[in-house]
């Protein structure tokens, strides 16, 4: 008895994907929130560590453009991702903007 | 934060918002997904109230424009009786930004939350802001 049941391999890869969060549907959202992180503590940290600064506000929106693209793409294809997880990319994206363009100093206009 | 610069801030957010939910909605017409971000009502209500806000910001500033520039100044050194120079930009800017937060707000929080006061104390405070600058540039008091 397998501890747990191996995915079709047979069929295309992006069915594996589908089965994979069929069997984990909280798959979809850790997949993004880990992409946001790679790219918004990744981006900043480095920047940190060169300049001794970072503009987090910055690479929030970089990481919110990352993972923005990642979930149209994501859906093209059913079941991979939800409409009420779409949307909550979109809305994070925008008000990763709004931070963004709120934090700018005079000399950034 | 000057009242130019705050001014810029909002239109670029609405501008970013209509980008950003225009790729999303072309992306899925384009490529026929089967998750459409235009199914969702608020959003597509969002998309078409920001343009509409930002269009007529734009045509706001484009009549007001006459009117600032033939602001005068009297020789004594006394300011203008009216502040309707400074009219132009606050009113559609701040619909802009409010909208936009708004709805972002309701998708994450939904409607019945506890939580509402952080909206409208956000709210709140940029139209304050919005008066406090346009007091002081009217007035000439350094911000």
């Amino acid at each position: 008895m397998s501890l747990y049941e191996l995915p079709n391999a047979t069929s295309s890869l992006d069915n594996m994907l589908v089965q994979a969060i069929a069997a984990s549907p909280s798959f979809t959202p850790l997949l993004l929130v880990f992409a946001f992180f790679v790219v918004f503590l990744g981006g900043s940290g480095r920047q940190l560590a060169r300049n001794g600064t970072a503009d987090y506000s910055m690479w929030s929106v970089i990481a919110s453009l990352s993972i923005f693209m990642i979930s149209l793409i994501m859906s093209t294809i059913t079941g991979i991702i939800r409409l009420d997880w779409l949307v909550i990319v979109v809305v994070v994206t925008i008000f990763s903007g709004v931070w963004f363009f709120l934090d700018r100093k005079p000399s950034e206009i | 934060m000057g009242q130019i610069q705050l001014t810029t801030a909002l239109i670029m957010i609405g501008l970013f918002t209509i980008a950003i939910l225009g790729f999303a909605v072309n992306f899925a017409s384009d490529n026929d997904s089967v998750i459409d971000i235009s199914d969702d009502a608020q959003i597509l209500s969002l998309y078409s109230d920001s343009a509409t806000e930002v269009g007529d910001w734009n045509d706001n500033s484009t009549s007001q424009y006459q009117s600032i520039i033939e602001t005068t100044i009297a020789p004594d050194g006394s300011t203008p009786q009216s502040a309707g120079s400074f009219a132009i930009t606050p009113i559609n800017a701040i619909g802009v930004a409010k909208n936009i937060m708004q709805v972002g707000y309701i998708k994450i929080f939904g409607t019945g939350s506890g939580f509402g006061i952080f909206l409208s104390t956000l709210i709140g405070v940029i139209g304050f802001m919005f008066a406090l600058f346009i007091y002081k540039t009217w007035r000439g008091i350094p911000d």
